[in-house]
């Protein structure tokens, strides 16, 4: 194979073993320390070892390199981070981004990329790699790109990858970087180290752009998920990464688990923690600790919002940026001149609060406020409050960190507790909340 | 040896010949010539064999030989390693090799040994033809996204339309499934996230950025107002002041804090492709510099990989359930299927536009029941028109427990299943029968926490008891989003496990999944990821927002 596995970066190895838990970003750079827990994916108990910031012998973070926006929005109680980026033991920070964004604005330095319509690319469609395995067996057919620079890059904007490579010149690492190859070099020796060349010439890709992969025979399918389990057999689908070392018995029969089996009292939990009241060793009906039972806050705050993962935006994918999702108004509506995020009421709770279709209101709880614009709905049973998650923007109407958001931030009021200790996790789709109209003018 | 010394002399050769025939093709690259004044030598590093290049205003003077004082050396340790390197079809496994091991060195300025390079590499890219005309003076291009692959189209170096790609006759036949009596095949063109169709407006949002900015009160020398940030304005500053300033601070950061104190993270759902995405040019910068790197919670999976996980494992799918054959099986088995938190109508997980909306409109042709349990009548309900059951957000695993208690007093599970491929079930069973706390999991009993009538969840779990059921339970029916992140998600997606777990989980008709997981292509294709064929390990220590 003429490239590494995962392209272009594996051939470097970063050698600062220290770490920051994403959930813990603002504290680490506000209170100097935090811990968590890895995301560790080969062994059940992967998830288990606790860490620390900062790391033995190692300096708390000084300068942050971000890449891109979206923390601010889609990190449980957003002004952590806001709070954050104004502090200043952090002395400096770059952001390398193709829009203003919400987070954007929070950089010392702005280095302007290009879209990837800009510059040389390749890939296939939803084909996330390790990330989700086989996770391009959601569409009808695979279909791989070749990522054509379709335009200039805009203005003075530049591709990520130039970029990097303009840094690298002035650490005396360009060819280290590079190894001499060009963005369009690198999508050629992509295609060389996969299957593409028996399908496609080169030549017929560069021209076409795409390739469609044959579906396979009926007889080379691949068997249905758990048939060989509840069977009785060796394991029999393709998987592309086997973990040998984790079969208790025989090599491909049995799950992952101690036991080879599904099993209803966890083994793995037994060793680890069996008397943890988060997570007992059986699954338990243990109330939420942001719900009705949770008495002094309910009575306060109601109304219990739902906040999924949106459904006309990608996390803050093309939201914003005068994107003609904006007119949506399942998604923004436009109140005088300004495109405000939707949260959806019930009717009853709306008419409790002399709230109707299109007004704007406040959202809030102890961590924050949002203006949204409401859709009054049946949808919803009464109790219930639906926002999609994050907006691209952040738009406080005074001091940022400390005050009401106009662009429809639901993460300012989400909690940043993990959902047990014992986790590096966040319950991003629920928390309570309190509703009123809004009055003032803006 | 002799033969290779005499290669290494005709492709040096050729090179210059190529370099002024590019030149006089291509007027792009011959302006590029003017750029740098410089001469470049590439030779043998014994100096038996070697040609040099002296770029001067556009112009190229190439002389066979040893250049006494070049700006820029190439050198290989023998002409046989220079002889495969040098052409463009080179094994590029075996250039790194090569450079590890010190067989092919670099020297110069990083700027003059950069340019070489690229100049080198652009003899065989300078005015290359790509993309469909289309007439009107008007180009086909293609490209992809988070939403799915793109038809760009282009006219006077603007995009006037991007669409979804459509196939032609000459693009691979799709698949046929057959199942009772029916035939089922894909319409031959992609879908796209609604996301997708904003990509033009976006690339020429007004919020783009044209230009490396700083803040204005920023000063890297001086004053440098970190409380500022946010508030204060900024000013277009050039290329060269920008990278010169973040490399500088890289260094000065280095120098006087030791590894560690640089931060990096990204945004991930970038923009597509291997090469430019924040798992690959990213990745490979920040490693060479050194950095902090962030380490992501599974965000869209936490109840899975800190809860579920523990049950049956699938620690590399993050405690989700495995995901093949599942579209065809529904088609030809299932008589039920229960949408729980779960609206791949709205969020399929991700990166699969609408491409399984076809297959549960197929389900509904063959006259499959559906059930949907979401607090919010979610699109795919009403897509599906199957029976909504609306409890209290973060109450959900009460539901589950009462099915449970259902299922055992009314026995409706697979107990030959339950004793032959589980562990722990009666441990359970007692907590659920009450044994355990006095709290019998009833029906009754979960009302009180959800609001959902008792009536209906046991008229729910006696369908699902008798027939061969589907769960659908997060957005791509099983994994991402939903229920599984609440504060009681690590319990509600353990209990979809276990309640699968009863029923007989890969029994014909019985599974996981909501259509959107798996159509029949194909698994053994080789076309790397975005995060590649490794471990995913690496790349899960990514952030995944």
């Amino acid at each position: 194979m003429n490239v590494y596995q995962r392209m272009p970066h594996l051939p470097t190895v970063n050698t600062v073993l220290q770490k920051v838990p994403r959930l813990r970003i603002p504290e680490a750079i506000l209170d100097g320390h935090c811990e968590g827990y890895p995301n560790n994916t080969k062994t059940i108990e992967g998830q288990f070892f606790k860490f620390t910031y900062p790391a033995p012998g190692n300096a708390e973070i000084q300068m942050y390199y971000k890449y891109g926006g979206s923390y601010i929005s889609t990190m449980n109680d957003t002004n952590r981070y806001v709070k954050a980026y104004r502090s200043p033991k952090l002395s400096f920070v770059v952001n390398q981004s193709i829009w203003m964004e919400g987070e954007t604005k929070f950089a010392d330095i702005i280095l302007p990329a290009c879209t990837n319509f800009e510059r040389w690319d390749i890939g296939e469609t939803s084909n996330a790699g390790g990330y989700i395995i086989h996770n391009f067996v959601k569409l009808n057919h695979r279909i791989i790109t070749l990522q054509h620079k379709c335009i200039e890059p805009l203005g003075e904007s530049k591709s990520d990858y130039e970029i990097f490579l303009e840094l690298s010149k002035r650490l005396g690492l360009s060819a280290y970087f590079s190894e001499g190859s060009s963005e369009l070099d690198w999508c050629k020796r992509v295609y060389a180290a996969s299957d593409l060349p028996r399908g496609i010439s080169w030549k017929k890709f560069l021209k076409k752009g795409y390739y469609v992969v044959p579906a396979p025979k009926e007889e080379l399918r691949a068997p249905c998920a758990y048939r060989w389990f509840a069977e009785g057999r060796k394991k029999d689908l393709t998987e592309p990464i086997p973990l040998p070392a984790d079969y208790t018995e025989e090599y491909l029969k049995g799950l992952q688990t101690q036991s080879g089996k599904i099993e209803f009292e966890c083994s793995s939990l037994k060793r680890f923690d069996p008397d943890d009241p988060e997570r007992p060793t059986i699954s338990k009906y243990i109330p939420s600790w942001e719900g009705h039972h949770t008495t002094e806050l309910y009575k306060r705050y109601p109304l219990q919002l739902i906040s999924p993962h949106p459904r006309f935006s990608f996390h803050t994918h093309n939201d914003g940026k005068d994107s003609i999702i904006n007119d949506i108004e399942d998604h923004r509506v436009l109140i005088d001149g300004y495109y405000y995020w939707v949260i959806r009421l019930n009717t009853k709770d709306a008419e409790e609060r002399g709230i109707k279709q299109n007004d704007l209101v406040k959202v809030f709880n102890d961590r924050g406020a949002v203006i949204c614009a409401v859709h009054v709905t049946e949808r919803l049973p009464s109790g219930a409050v639906h926002s999609y998650s994050s907006s691209a923007l952040y738009d406080p109407v005074g001091e940022p960190g400390y005050s009401i958001d106009r662009a429809g931030n639901i993460n300012l009021l989400t909690p940043s507790r993990p959902i047990i200790k014992k986790s590096h996790s966040a319950a991003s789709n629920s928390c309570l909340v309190q509703i009123e109209k809004w009055k003032e003018p803006i | 040896m002799r033969f290779a010394n005499i290669k290494f002399r005709i492709l040096l050769f050729a090179a210059a010949l190529l370099l002024r025939r590019t030149a006089r093709k291509y007027p792009l690259f011959k302006s590029r010539l003017k750029e740098k004044n410089f001469t470049a030598q590439i030779k043998i590093m014994d100096n038996s064999a070697g040609r040099y290049f002296t770029f001067s205003d556009g112009q190229i003077i190439s002389r066979s030989g040893i250049h006494s004082s070049p700006d820029v050396c190439m050198a290989f340790s023998d002409a046989a390693l220079a002889g495969r390197l040098l052409p463009p079809w080179r094994n590029q496994l075996e250039q790194l090799d090569a450079m590890k091991n010190f067989r092919l060195t670099l020297d110069g300025p990083e700027e003059l040994t950069s340019w070489f390079m690229e100049t080198l590499s652009q003899i065989f890219t300078a005015g290359i033809e790509y993309g469909i005309d289309v007439g009107n003076n008007t180009k086909r291009y293609v490209n992809n996204s988070n939403a799915g692959p793109l038809f760009v189209y282009v006219k006077d170096g603007k995009i006037i339309r991007i669409t979804p790609v459509e196939f032609d006759n000459s693009d691979a036949q799709s698949w046929t499934i057959e199942a009772r009596g029916k035939k089922f095949t894909p319409p031959r063109k992609c879908t796209l996230s609604p996301f997708g169709y904003a990509m033009k407006s976006t690339t020429y949002s007004p919020d783009r950025i044209l230009y490396p900015m700083k803040r204005v009160d920023f000063d890297p020398n001086g004053e440098r107002n970190c409380e500022n940030r946010g508030v204060s304005g900024y000013e277009r500053i050039t290329w060269d002041e920008a990278l010169d300033t973040v490399a500088n601070e890289i260094k000065r950061v280095k120098r006087d804090y030791g590894p560690g104190a640089i931060l990096t993270s990204t945004a991930s759902h970038h923009t597509w492709g291997n090469i430019g995405y924040y798992l690959s040019a990213h990745r490979r910068f920040t490693n060479a510099i050194g950095c902090t790197q962030v380490v992501a919670n599974p965000d869209s999976w936490e109840g899975w990989f800190w809860g579920a996980t523990h049950h049956w494992g699938n620690t590399m799918r993050l405690g989700g359930a495995e995901i093949y054959g599942t579209v065809e099986d529904a088609l030809k088995e299932c008589e039920m299927m229960v949408f729980w938190g779960s609206d791949p109508e709205s969020v399929p997980g991700a990166y699969s536009g609408f491409e399984s909306t076809i297959r549960r409109q197929w389900l509904k042709d063959l006259g499959v029941k559906t059930v949907h349990i979401n607090p919010y009548y979610d699109h795919t309900a009403a897509l599906m028109g199957g029976k909504w059951l609306a409890p209290r957000p973060d109450t959900g695993n009460a539901m589950s427990l009462a099915i449970a208690y259902v299922w055992i007093t009314e026995d409706l599970y697979d107990k030959e299943y339950v004793a032959s491929r589980t562990t722990g079930f009666d441990k359970w069973k007692d907590y659920i029968l009450g044994k355990e706390d006095g709290i019998p999991k009833t029906p009754e009993w979960q009302e009180k926490e959800t609001t959902v009538p008792a009536k209906d969840v046991r008229a729910l779990a006696r369908e699902w008891g008798t027939k061969k059921t589907y769960l659908g339970a997060g957005g791509p029916g099983n994994q991402e989003g939903g229920a599984c992140r609440n504060a009681t998600g690590l319990e509600w997606a353990r209990s979809m496990v276990c309640l699968m777990a009863m029923q007989g989980v890969g029994k014909p008709g019985i599974n996981f999944g909501n259509m959107t997981f798996a159509a029949p292509v194909d698994t053994r294709f080789y076309f790397p990821g975005y995060a590649g064929g490794e471990s995913p390990v690496i790349s899960k220590e990514q952030p995944r927002q």
